[in-house]
């Protein structure tokens, strides 16, 4: 590759990480997405391996063994589930659903490639947890040809249920 | 010889088509009511539409033969064929209108796998998909589980000139009851009673685990539809695997299960006859084939390390090959986890997805019952060669009743095995061709034509469009287990050659 080349592809690089806010591969040299931690869990194939990531936090804080809790962290497409204690998943303010952009949460933990503990699943028990903002709605516009769509085609289906219901009593009077 | 279709018989089919197109219109509105409750007001528009153009070419279809005709087997075939094609190309309509898929192409992707129960997915987004879409998700297993031909039976949609022949038509050859009315309302008789039961056990497990009264009933529900008619989507990205609960992973197994079970057995335990499910051929098949399944995967985990102890044989060995033996396809594992199976173990799950479950069920695949029969086929051949020039082995099965194997019966049951066979090989000889790693291509393609729904990470939004279009098909011809869709291919090559030798004279 050449100088020129080089320089080219790190600014690249350096302009993708910048414009990518949480599915860029790798956040920075130590904080992973949750589908990078997943990959680096099926590639090491070891338990306990020490990670930091960072992604939205989706659904709702489920029940675990030991007053622990698990929260699924999205980022990157990929979810992974991260065991925390119940006071700290209190503390999340909000979770990704359809309405709602979760928080974004950043974890320091270990990393599981098949849980013993938790019946070989995937996923990170945290030692540390922040939340980085506190999510946001989601605003949904409704795209104004949607409803024009709509009221054409619901006319054209009570024009056709007329057509049918008229040729139907023709047919029958024959 | 061959019998080409006349002008008027095209039109009966076009107009029983119509019927189930409507009937799939109607459905959506299951949806709508769902977004307007929870005040999705955009999906609410999605489903608006859908249900319109759907019920507008449902009707366009109808007019072809205003008189409601007679419809015959081999019009039935064609109908029960085409009726998958068109309940998933309306169905997608509004899910490609969500915005999670990135083309109406992906959209029909899911919309066949739902309706085909298979449950491989290529949406984006899942975990911040509309309630409204995931209940339509959920709802195309429910209906395509039981069989949509099934569906409209049962509730007698203008379907009387032809219920019978297009039950058959739908690859169930096995009535319950006398009347094919009182058939298909038993299977949903069956159905509701284990929705309900599944859908209370899990909304239970769910509000325990701390999640909403609304959301988690309705994830009760929909993982309830997606294990019994072992379909296999899930509400979240991670599938089964979000709830982290070996509570919902054991009600699943028992779902699963139940789902995979021919509905006659169903009605034997009914009806309190449970030594049925001991002598069954099918039964047998089924229990012998997963147990040799778990065993080979138990000991491949033991050699492997990574899955060792038993909550984890339990809940990644066990649970995964009743999903791939009943072709449910829930996954408590990321693709690239596959790997820790080892190779004995991806091959033992090879093989359940390729068997799968009982006919007259819910699942896909082969099917126990030839597995069996092909397998007492063998036995056979081994007795008449070690027996004497003249003697006369004949051997006997019970399959709700006693038979004695016959040389047809073995034909069929060989048949169906060569075309999954050739379907399961030319799915993997054709994804491999793409690129793919040869055993993740294998996996893949079988998954898709046993309907199964496991993944080994190919499936994805950003897979190319060829290979979507070949998993459509695949699980579109699983589904109809060949005979349909080759007599629907058929009818159309002749029409099309008589219109050339027309042409042509």
């Amino acid at each position: 590759m050449t100088p020129t080349f080089r320089g080219l592809s790190l600014c690249l690089a350096a302009l993708a990480v910048v414009f990518s806010p949480v599915d860029a591969v790798a956040l920075d040299d130590r904080v992973l997405t949750p589908a990078a931690a997943v990959e680096l869990a099926i590639s090491s194939a070891a338990d306990g391996m020490p990670v930091m990531i960072q992604g939205e936090a989706i659904g709702e804080a489920l029940m675990a063994p030991g007053n622990m809790r698990w929260v699924n962290i999205l980022g990157g497409g990929t979810a992974i589930g991260v065991v925390v204690d119940a006071r700290t998943a209190e503390s999340i303010p909000s979770f990704g659903e359809y309405r709602q952009r979760g928080a974004t949460v950043l974890v320091s933990g270990t990393l599981q490639s098949a849980c013993d503990e938790h019946g070989g699943d995937l996923d990170v028990h945290a030692t540390s947890f922040r939340i980085i903002d506190d999510g946001e709605a989601r605003e949904h516009v409704i795209d104004p040809a949607k409803p024009v769509l709509a009221v054409g085609a619901i006319a054209v289906a009570l024009a056709l249920a007329w057509l049918y219901r008229r040729r139907r009593r023709r047919s029958f009077v024959i | 010889m061959w019998i080409r279709f006349s002008s008027a018989e095209v039109r009966t089919i076009a107009h029983y088509l119509g019927v189930l197109v409507l009937g799939v219109a109607a459905l959506m509105l299951v949806p709508l009511f769902t977004a307007l409750f929870l005040g999705e007001w955009g999906p609410a528009l999605d489903y608006l539409i859908g249900a319109s153009v759907a019920a507008a070419i449902g009707v366009a279809l109808m007019l072809a033969d205003v008189g409601r005709p007679q419809l015959s087997l081999r019009q039935s075939l064609i109908v029960s064929a085409l009726a998958w094609l068109g309940a998933a190309s309306v169905g997608a309509i509004p899910l490609a209108l969500s915005g999670n898929y990135g083309s109406y192409l992906d959209a029909l992707f899911d919309a066949m796998s739902g309706f085909t129960t298979s449950g491989l997915t290529v949406v984006v987004d899942l975990d911040h998909m509309a309630y409204a879409h995931n209940m339509w998700r959920h709802l195309t297993h429910l209906i395509g589980g039981q069989g949509i031909i099934v569906a409209a039976i049962s509730l007698a949609v203008a379907l009387k000139g032809g219920a019978f022949s297009l039950y058959l038509a739908e690859g169930r050859d096995e009535r319950i009851l006398p009347n094919v009315l009182h058939t298909a309302r038993f299977i949903w008789f069956v159905t509701t009673v284990w929705v309900v039961s599944g859908t209370t056990v899990l909304s239970v497990v769910n509000w325990f685990s701390g999640m909403g009264a609304v959301r988690g009933l309705l994830h009760g529900f929909w993982l309830t539809i997606a294990a019994f008619d072992t379909g296999g989507f899930g509400p979240m990205s991670q599938n089964a695997l979000y709830y982290h609960s070996p509570w919902v992973e054991g009600a699943l197994l028992v779902l699963m299960i139940a789902g995979t079970f021919n509905f006659n057995l169903h009605a034997n335990l009914w009806r309190g006859d449970r030594m049925e499910v001991f002598g069954n051929i099918e039964a047998r098949t089924l229990a012998a084939n997963m147990a040799i399944c778990v065993a080979f995967v138990a000991v491949s985990f033991g050699v492997g390390q990574m899955f060792a102890t038993d909550a984890e044989v339990w809940r990644k060995g066990v649970f995964h090959v009743i999903s791939a033996h009943s072709g449910t396809g829930h996954q408590t594992l990321y693709p690239g986890q596959w790997q820790f199976f080892g190779g004995t173990g991806i091959i033992a799950l090879v093989l359940a997805m390729a068997f799968g479950g009982m006919v007259s069920s819910t699942a896909g695949g082969i099917k126990s019952l030839r597995v069996g029969l092909i397998l007492l086929s063998v036995v056979h051949s081994i007795k008449q060669a070690i027996s004497p020039p003249s003697a006369v082995v004949r051997l006997r099965f019970h399959h709700l009743t006693d038979r004695f194997l016959t040389p047809e019966i073995v034909a069929s049951a060989f048949t169906y095995f060569a075309l999954y066979i050739l379907s399961y090989a030319t799915g993997g000889l054709v994804t491999a061709a793409y690129g793919y790693d040869a055993g993740a291509a294998i996996f893949e393609s079988v998954s898709a034509a046993a309907n199964v729904g496991l993944s080994s990470g190919i499936t994805s939004a950003s897979m190319p469009g060829g290979l979507k279009v070949l998993y459509i098909f695949q699980m579109w011809a699983g589904r109809l287990e060949y005979l349909s869709l080759i007599t629907l291919i058929l009818a159309v090559i002749l029409s099309f050659t008589r219109r050339m030798g027309r042409a042509q004279s």
